[in-house]
């Protein structure tokens, strides 16, 4: 195999990171038009920078709102695009959920492996996130995963470092194959470098002397870390470099000893390696007195730092947020209240908790119904106690009952509100008996949160449903019950619909349970009932 | 006596709070261990038909479907809805749970958890592709299927078509609020949560639950296996 081909897939991991945020796949292209050719991309560029300026400071306040406060200013100042804040919140969620967390789903490159002839998978994931609590709020922060530093910091923090090492890959090819006019000039790009990073950390020295305020610590951190790094590696190199060019230049005194070169050629050569030597020499001396200012710069900048803290601190009191509004908030005297009830009340125990398995459990099947069949189908598999299911029964028949009602009186009148129900049912003397549980207002509450009942639908769908009666009101076995399904109230209503009225319903009535009257008051906003 | 007060500690907060974590909580988490603690948690799982689980450094109780008294039956869930909800509706609701587990626990890796969130949005157009495949298949196909996974298919994927997507009217059923209602049953469970109104995520508790416990399950297994033959 070619040997540049060894580690192929190594490198597809950036071109699939580009891939990722170029040839995007969630492409929303109504939010994409608002943009001009790749300025999107450079905006996602610009995002990425944000979140990892964020994730080094490690506040943990990079959420969606910061990154929305960010693309707000940076479109504006720069894009010249001031979007309302509807839009900045849709294109910040494509930005980051669609685009950089790929809907959160895995995004994968797939590499090829030249060695082993087969693929890699590459999982490409820039940015991370992390579900924050803090006193009964919960929020999402971003951060840059270890992949997005190392692409990020390749694009330009690393720029140096890497264009230091391959002006070092040169100048050790041109001396191996003897190119010393290269050398020389190879050589005088290093001290270039070396003289770059001495100019950094005086220009460092000099904001810190100026105003300690406009330096951060992750500067310093950055600096200290990257060059001071870079050149504990490089000087060890730089000397390797000038052992190999010595050995260079005994090489040729021997070449022209055995007369295989030369003497013009070897005095032209002899020249270009001193001057490549003294070059190398400077590079090495300035990299050692940068190395030994390291702790000079750190010192300048602690001290410097501190005498600045002794000056700043100081602690302010919002009055007003801390205290007043605290106050005017202090609304927990009633739940002091309520806990002094508490022994009145029946003992309730703690919320109950989901068995998941309880989801997956095998369900009963609705099956659609037949012409010649029954509209119940029975499932007499449910072994209840006879006296449990007649009262259920009854309680269901009741509801069956009132469910006509209301619905015939609705047709007689065409629209008809709750209150003119109540004044019917106790025309009728059917009141006391539709109140007794307070059937009739659970019935009422009920149909109003459907809104509308369409009888016509219903019955064209031909739907059976299961005949499994509890104690609750369910809609659809009162329509398929035999007794309601006999009035035929179908034929003439299609549809109920049922409104909220803007006054109330106050009514007063008597109950017997257990031999024991109650007097119950109710109140609650009228209701309007109406049929097409 | 000490194992006894140590473990009704233990009971006591597992109830309150959903679960003890080895962070937080370290000398409890620690006494759930000691051989007379368990003796007593032994007893409390009997008489209260629960199991206590330690997963991935927490404890968690499960109930058992029988138990009346911690587990959240079937009238329970269906009360966590809307106020008419019918059998079939919340058999719709159960489909929907299923699918959503099924998508953030379907890796083949050590860690079956395959994404880290899930968006509304594309839930509801995947439950759309799913229900409107449904319509496709004669009757007896389905029946077939319903027989073969004991799953309400025709009556979930009818109710699923019938509703919109507008959220515009707040007490209307739409298939926007019907995932916020059953986020929040499982919200309030600690199992999921959304975020930003589109986004939904599992907790930790979800993930340990899942991946170390229901997983193993043959049903489960068999359902999510059916999904991903597109079967289901």
């Amino acid at each position: 195999m070619n040997d540049f081909l060894k580690d192929f897939e190594k490198r597809m991991e950036w071109i699939g990171i580009v891939e990722s945020i170029v040839n995007r796949k969630g492409k929303n292209t109504q939010l994409e038009s608002l943009f001009k050719e790749n300025d999107l991309s450079n905006v996602i560029f610009a995002l990425l920078l944000f979140i990892m300026e964020r994730t080094l400071i490690e506040d943990d306040r990079c959420d969606m709102k910061a990154i929305q406060n960010f693309l707000k200013d940076l479109l504006a100042t720069y894009y010249l695009m001031v979007l309302d804040e509807a839009e900045i919140k849709k294109l910040s969620s494509y930005l980051v959920k669609d685009i950089l967390q790929n809907n959160g789903e895995p995004y994968i490159y797939k590499a090829k492996n030249y060695l082993e002839n087969s693929y890699k998978e590459i999982n490409i994931r820039l940015i991370t996130d992390k579900v924050i609590e803090n006193r009964n709020e919960r929020k999402i922060i971003y951060r840059l995963s270890n992949q997005g530093y190392d692409f990020l910091f390749r694009t330009r923090e690393v720029d140096e470092e890497i264009k230091f090492s391959i002006e070092q890959f040169k100048l050790k090819e041109y001396v191996k194959r003897k190119k010393f006019n290269s050398a020389v000039r190879q050589s005088l790009e290093l001290i270039t470098f070396v003289k770059q990073a001495k100019k950094r950390i005086e220009e460092f020295i000099l904001n810190v002397k100026e105003n300690i305020t406009k330096v951060n610590s992750d500067e310093y951190k950055i600096l200290v870390e990257s060059t001071y790094f870079i050149l504990e590696e490089e000087k060890e190199t730089m000397d390797d470099m000038l052992r190999m060019v010595r050995q260079a230049e005994d090489k040729m005194n021997e070449d022209l000893g055995s007369e295989i070169i030369e003497e013009k050629e070897f005095l032209k050569a002899k020249k270009e390696i001193e001057e490549v030597i003294k070059n190398i020499d400077i590079v090495i001396i300035e990299q050692r007195n940068l190395i030994n200012s390291r702790q000079d710069l750190g010192n300048i900048y602690l001290e410097t730092l501190k005498k600045s803290l002794e000056y700043s601190f100081e602690k302010r009191y919002d009055f007003e947020e801390k205290v007043l509004k605290e106050l005017e908030n202090y609304n927990n005297t009633f739940d002091k209240i309520i806990k002094l009830l508490n022994p009145l009340f029946l003992p309730k125990f703690p919320k109950k908790w989901l068995n998941i398995k309880g989801i997956y459990e095998n369900q009963f099947i609705f099956r659609p119904r037949e012409e010649s069949k029954e509209e119940i189908i029975d499932y007499s598999d449910i072994n209840l106690e006879l006296e449990e299911e007649l009262r259920i029964k009854k309680i269901n028949a009741k509801y069956v009952e009132i469910t006509i009602e209301i619905l015939e009186e609705t047709y007689k009148h065409k629209t008809i509100t709750l209150k003119e129900l109540i004044e019917i049912f106790k025309n009728k003397g059917r009141y006391n008996k539709f109140v007794e549980n307070r059937d009739l207002f659970m019935i009422a509450i009920k149909l109003y949160d459907i809104g509308e009942i369409r009888l016509k639908e219903f019955y064209n769908n031909k739907k059976t449903v299961l005949n499994f009666e509890t104690e609750e009101y369910d809609l659809e076995l009162v329509l398929t019950n035999k007794a309601f399904i006999e009035r035929n109230l179908v034929e003439n209503i299609s549809n109920l619909l049922i409104t909220k009225e803007v006054d109330e319903v106050r009514d007063k009535f008597e109950v017997d349970r257990n031999g024991i009257k109650f007097t119950e008051i109710i109140e609650f906003t009228n209701l309007r009932f109406e049929v097409n | 006596m000490e194992g006894l007060q140590k473990a009704l500690k233990i009971f006591k907060i597992i109830l309150e709070e959903g679960e003890i974590k080895r962070q937080e909580n370290f000398s409890l988490y620690k006494e759930f261990a000691e051989d007379d603690v368990r003796i007593v948690l032994n007893a409390i799982e009997k008489e209260f038909s629960c199991r206590f689980l330690d997963l991935n450094e927490s404890i968690y109780l499960i109930p058992e479907i029988d138990s009346k008294t911690l587990n959240l039956s079937f009238k329970n869930f269906k009360d966590s809805f809307y106020t008419n909800t019918s059998n079939s509706e919340l058999y719709l609701y159960y489909y929907i749970f299923m699918y959503i587990l099924y998508e953030f626990y379907n890796g083949k890796n050590n860690n079956p958890k395959k994404i880290t969130f899930l968006k509304v949005s594309n839930l509801i157009d995947r439950l759309d592709d799913k229900f409107m495949k449904y319509e496709k298949l004669n009757s007896e196909e389905i029946q077939l299927l319903e027989e073969q996974f004991r799953v309400n298919i025709k009556t979930s994927a009818e109710l699923w078509r019938g509703m919109i997507i507008s959220q515009e009217q707040s007490n209307k059923k739409n298939k926007i609020t019907v995932i916020q209602k059953l986020l929040n049953v499982l919200s309030e469970q600690n199992l999921a949560r959304i975020f930003d109104d589109d986004e939904i995520r599992t907790t930790e508790k979800l993930d340990a639950l899942m991946s170390q416990f229901y997983l193993k399950m043959d049903r489960v297994r068999e359902i999510n296996s059916a999904f991903e033959r597109e079967e289901l």
